[in-house]
């Protein structure tokens, strides 16, 4: 039983954690003799965990900043990186539901109504930063699937490690190529129906295409686990035509 | 595992060779120019892709540098299990690149479901040791090698304490047959913020066990400082590291610079001058050692 430990930690923990409470017993806890205060201590600990998650987000979220601008991203990131202690080490990963916090923001009326698109737009600048850190794929077994074709076999196949699926009401890729190549935005035309986009990675960089409602449902249809046999049987998909386009962009890479 | 570990191999550098902490807007250029550096620290955390740019670049320094490995995650100091999926892609890591080193800090990082990026001291107590003394030998266990484990700076300190870092981590030495990583700057910061002395610490560890030292930049806040990684060694650390020199033993020293990371040169720059004091403080401790001009007769004759 870790007594002394368990309880430093927790206390410390805690006083980390919870800026508006005051932390009496931890400080008791704390050496006076330091040129430092207990809640200096406090503060600077609380500072190299907030900016190192700041600067996370800064370098996931480049065209969110500067769409929103550096003040106004700023007031809504610190408010994420102090609220959100919980998670993964891994720093890359850090900013994840970062799009959570934008939709609560929107809900909430903190938010101008104008940024609506936003959430999905973070999705998908979240998916580009993460294709970046993809395993490398394996090359599609063509001999194996010709194989399991012959013998009458279920094929479930297997995306890439990158891929990322993302729909949205708004022209997301639109306004995010306009402000991440800091052309001058012009005129972004709202969609009719929705936009469907796909993330991979095209050997060391993030790209993006913009697929159609079929392709989308079809490797939508692949992630969920669906056969070959049964999206053939689906009359909603059309994958004859599809299928070569998704193995030789290397969407699809191998077989389950 | 206890006690004969299998270990790294010897890390093949020469003594106190002065490497530079790997950063990735540098690469390219260390790739292109193959500039003279005897070896490389990498940030585990930084290079965990398994796939990409960042394991290819990794790959490619590793077939041109001797490279060690310092994490930042393990939470040897913290009361939760042991991260198990951290430690596998170590694993994989250490597979994969051949490191000479792998290090972490005597602190903790994580409580509970809570995950705070910086390096939270404990409380140096009995029961501290013997939990972080048993992490250490499972870790070690489960890699298969020695670690080194560093001091860390510190902006508080725990009246439950009964013993200083220095005499912990030498326990720590003795129970585990760990290393240790001396981190010259941080002995400085807390010498600065503490009051208590940065050549006693160093005095009271076994200078056979340090298997690689740390200098690095602070920023001076006038009433404290801060570990901050961000500028040149001072001069005070310069210092420190002159006195841990008569005492060394050889372990490879590192340039680290993490923040405002500066062009590469400035790093080179930094690592001349450390091979400066080493090659001063090797003349004055073994005077005339380095020369060899005069044939079948020693320099010292």
């Amino acid at each position: 039983m870790l007594k002394v430990l368990q309880q430093h930690q927790s206390e410390f923990a805690c006083a980390l954690v919870h800026h508006q409470s005051t932390h009496e017993q931890f400080f008791r806890k704390i050496t006076k003799t330091s040129k430092i205060s207990p809640q200096l201590a406090l503060d600077i600990y609380r500072n190299n965990t907030h900016g190192a998650r700041l600067k996370s987000l800064e370098i996931t979220y480049p065209v969110c900043r500067k769409i929103l601008g550096n003040e106004t991203f700023h007031l809504i990131a610190q408010q994420y990186v102090i609220e959100g202690t919980e998670g993964s080490s891994d720093l890359n990963h850090f900013g994840e539901s970062f799009n959570l916090h934008i939709r609560s923001l929107l809900a909430a009326g903190r938010l101008a109504e104008e940024y609506c698109y936003l959430t999905d737009l973070i999705a998908f600048e979240y998916k580009m930063h993460d294709a970046y850190y993809a395993d490398t794929d394996p090359i599609f077994p063509f001999k194996q699937f010709e194989q399991k074709v012959d013998n009458g076999q279920s094929i479930y196949f297997k995306t890439s490690s990158a891929l990322a699926l993302i729909v949205s009401e708004y022209p997301v890729y639109e306004i995010w190529r306009s402000n991440k190549e800091q052309q001058h935005a012009g005129e972004i035309k709202p969609i009719d129906g929705k936009q469907h986009l796909l993330v991979y990675r095209d050997e060391y960089k993030s790209s993006i295409a913009v697929i159609n409602n079929n392709e989308y449902s079809i490797l939508k249809a692949i992630i969920n686990n669906l056969s070959l046999q049964e999206i053939i049987n689906n009359t909603n998909f059309d994958i004859n035509n599809v299928l070569p386009v998704l193995i030789t962009n290397r969407w699809i890479v191998g077989i389950k | 595992m206890n006690g004969q570990l299998a270990g790294l191999p010897a890390t093949g550098l020469s003594k106190n060779s002065v490497g530079l902490g790997l950063r990735s807007s540098h690469i390219d250029q260390i790739l292109q120019q193959r500039p003279e550096v005897p070896w490389f620290e990498v940030l585990m955390e930084n290079h965990t892709a398994r796939g990409g740019l960042i394991a290819d670049q990794l790959a490619a320094v590793r077939e041109h540098y001797p490279i060690s490995l310092h994490c930042l995650g393990m939470s040897i100091g913290g009361v939760d299990p042991l991260n198990m999926d951290y430690l596998a892609t170590l694993k994989w890591m250490i597979k994969q690149y051949q490191p000479v080193q792998v290090s972490d800090h005597l602190c903790f990082t994580r409580y509970g479901k809570h995950q705070f990026n910086d390096l939270l001291p404990i409380p140096l107590t009995t029961e501290s040791f013997q939990h972080i003394g048993s992490r250490i030998k499972q870790i070690q266990d489960y890699l298969g090698i020695r670690i080194l484990i560093e001091n860390v700076s510190s902006y508080l300190q725990f009246e439950a304490s009964e013993m200083n870092e220095a005499e912990f981590l030498s326990e720590l030495v003795s129970e585990t047959g760990c290393g240790i990583l001396l981190d010259i700057n941080n002995a400085y910061v807390n010498e600065f913020n503490h009051g208590y002395s940065a050549k006693a610490f160093i005095d009271t560890l076994p200078i056979d066990s340090v298997g690689e030292v740390h200098l690095a930049g602070y920023e001076d806040k006038s009433d404290y400082l801060i570990d901050a990684h961000n500028n040149r060694v001072t001069d005070p650390v310069w210092a420190l590291f002159e006195y841990y020199l008569q005492y060394a033993k050889g372990a490879p020293v590192l340039i680290e610079w993490d923040n405002d990371i500066p062009e590469f040169s400035v790093l080179l720059d930094e690592a001349e001058k450390a091979e400066r004091i080493i090659s001063r403080t090797s003349e004055s401790r073994f005077p005339g050692s380095v020369r060899t001009d005069v044939p079948g007769k020693c320099a010292t004759c």
